[in-house]
């Protein structure tokens, strides 16, 4: 049995409303892949950039707040607190690393962030890819990003955000220099796809000391780094801690979630958030799927149409002796494959769709993600294509309980 | 051999129900049909031509009624059956042709093997000599891009491609101007006649019935 023949010719006859209908089954499929897609893109890649912050200590106020600050680079003016706590926290044993963060200048749009050298390595585990880490005030290193080659010597202005597009310096931005100042870039750091792509790094000395707060230190250009024997050791915004393990994260949580101090793990944070989203995106989904399967009632509609107005088609072909089954493995086999081709274009569709939005996400963000199209996406593809086959069962039942010699009478 | 070869009706009885009463549209108390002779079915508009047409080719059921061909009884056989005993048997040429517009001359001509296991390769070479035959020369040409005559002749050979012994067609001529009319009744009585086959045809055409070797003449339903 061969139903191409006639199939092909179907699809010739109804080719622009084969071509519609399959557009509008590959639109609303897009829309679930696209959201499902960027949306693990984004967690995925949220994630990735909340690694290199096991516990962060902050100021009572915003957990939120201080993650998107500290870890995403979405800098708010939050509340210090006390810079000595960067010396408790280096002699503590439970403590495997600490580093601070500040902020409060750019460069051409780049944010600076001050902060000591593990940080900038990842506790280690990045060496630049270009020169080296910072070994003195004056000297920065910049994020992969960052438009800047080595040697260039940067003087910050006051603000933490852009003036202008970012890359370019503003008059508002050239009226805010801290003059007196000034980095040369000794090392870039290679790309991790996170915010911090786009930062410069500098000592966290020499932004207190930008911002007339001393160094930190009790003598000028000496070691960076902790302790800091300043008198009064500077506030900071966030601190950085990297626990020995596990049971010392908990503890270091427990510890400094009192006496002023907020201590939190990024990572619930982003759970949190991830649940609300999550929610969201359940919800987005759910519309989508009533969506589809409108968008899949809607063919049935036009196909039983269709059928109707081509019966005396179909009743030629039983006339001419054609089974049943070949004519309802005709018309089945022509609606699946409209699904079929606007599952598959969805897909396509919601792909580019999820690509692009993660760029443009990246752009604002500074988070790259990928996104790609995972299982859940291919099984609620699979599910409408199943779904939508199972619905092309209609119009081809239909057509074979169409008297034959009342169809070949239709004019 | 077959007890009985040709086609035989008897008692055939078809109603249609409307507006709370049963119409008789056709009442054929007996017709035989020898195998290999041209039958005319002649009448006027409503008379009941195509309905019988319809009830010999088992695309419609009688009320009640046998159609028995070569001994077999066909209105007793189910919807599968009567497909395929057409498939084997029959051969139709409808009144506007009903090609399909889309596909080639060749194509609508070999659209039937499709559904019944001739192998659309093995059957090519037949197909373009029988168009061949027939007048059209250029079978690879779409069947919406022929002229009425030509859709015509491509219809009468996918009726004739695999020699059925019963040749069904319905006005056949009708819509032909008079030059391709006689043609085109010349070629059907012709393919008749080289593979032997029964030829009932409903028409008006009186050049057309004057080829056949019996006309029968239906008024409402009845055999006149």
């Amino acid at each position: 049995m061969n139903p191409w023949p006639m199939l092909i010719a179907d699809l010739r006859a109804m080719r622009w409303t084969a071509l519609v209908v399959m557009l509008l089954i590959a639109v609303a499929v897009a829309i679930g892949v696209g959201i499902g897609a960027q949306e693990r893109a984004l967690r995925q890649a949220s994630a990735r950039a909340a690694d290199d912050f096991p516990l962060l200590i902050g100021a009572p106020g915003s957990q939120t707040q201080l993650v998107m600050t500290a870890a995403y680079l979405q800098i708010e003016a939050i509340p210090l607190i006390d810079g000595g706590l960067l010396n408790t926290l280096a002699a503590d044993p439970r403590v495997a690393g600490v580093a601070p963060i500040a902020f409060g200048d750019i460069v051409r749009g780049w944010p600076v962030i001050g902060t000591t050298a593990p940080l900038v390595t990842a506790w280690g585990r990045l060496s630049p890819s270009e020169g080296r880490v910072f070994r003195a005030e004056s000297e920065a290193v910049i994020g992969a990003d960052v438009a800047l080659p080595i040697g260039a010597e940067i003087t910050p202005s006051h603000g933490v955000k852009a003036y202008g597009p970012v890359g370019t310096e503003t008059k508002d931005e050239h009226a805010h220099k801290h003059e007196g100042t000034v980095y040369t870039v000794v090392g870039r750091l290679p790309r991790r796809g996170t915010p911090w792509d786009r930062a410069i790094l500098v000592p966290i000395e020499t932004v207190w000391e930008t911002h007339g707060l001393g160094n930190g230190h009790q003598i000028e250009d000496g070691p960076l780094g902790p302790p800091f024997d300043a008198k009064a050791v500077p506030g900071v915004p966030a601190i950085v801690v990297k626990p020995r393990g596990v049971a010392d994260a908990y503890m270091l949580r427990s510890a400094y979630r009192q006496g002023g101090t907020m201590a939190l793990f990024p990572a619930e944070v982003l759970v949190s958030i991830y649940r609300t989203v999550g929610d969201l995106r359940d919800v987005l989904l759910v519309v989508t799927a009533l969506n589809n399967l409108v968008v899949l009632l809607a063919v049935l509609l036009v196909a039983v149409t269709l059928v109707g107005l081509r019966r005396r088609r179909y009743a030629l072909l039983r006339a001419l002796g054609a089974p049943r089954f070949y004519v309802f493995l005709v018309i089945w086999l022509g609606v699946a494959i409209l699904i079929a081709g606007g599952c598959g274009g969805g897909l396509a569709l919601g792909w580019i769709a999820a690509t692009l939005a993660a760029e443009w996400i990246a752009q604002v963000t500074g988070l790259h993600g990928v996104a790609t199209p995972g299982w859940p996406e291919l099984r609620l593809v699979l599910i409408l294509l199943l779904v939508g086959s199972a619905l092309a069962v209609v119009p081809a039942w239909l057509a074979g309980r169409t008297p034959v010699s009342t169809a070949l009478r239709d004019s | 051999m077959p007890s009985d070869p040709g086609l035989r009706l008897a008692n055939i009885a078809v109603t249609v129900r409307g507006q709370g009463e049963t119409l008789p549209i056709l009442d054929i108390p007996a017709l035989a049909i020898d195998a290999g002779t041209g039958i005319g079915l002649a009448g006027p508009s409503g008379s009941g031509k195509t309905t019988l047409l319809h009830v010999i080719a088992g695309l419609l059921n009688p009320d009640h009624g046998t159609v028995v061909w070569d001994g077999a009884e066909v209105s007793r056989l189910g919807e599968a059956a009567r497909a395929s005993w057409r498939r084997q048997v029959v051969g139709m040429v409808f009144q506007d042709f009903l090609l399909v517009p889309e596909l080639t001359a060749l194509d609508n001509v070999l659209l039937p093997c499709g559904f019944s296991g001739f192998s659309t390769r093995a059957q090519r070479a037949p197909a373009i000599a029988l168009l061949a035959e027939l007048g059209i020369t250029a079978p690879h040409r779409r069947a919406a891009a022929m002229s009425r005559g030509e859709q015509q002749r491509v219809a009468i050979a996918r009726a004739l491609l695999f020699r059925p012994k019963l040749i069904l067609a319905d006005e056949p001529t009708a819509s032909l101007d008079a030059m391709t009319a006689i043609a085109m009744t010349d070629l059907l009585v012709a393919q008749a006649t080289a593979t032997g086959a029964t030829l009932v045809v409903v028409s008006h055409d009186t050049r057309l019935l004057s080829r056949m070797d019996r006309v029968v003449h239906l008024d409402r339903g009845r055999l006149a």
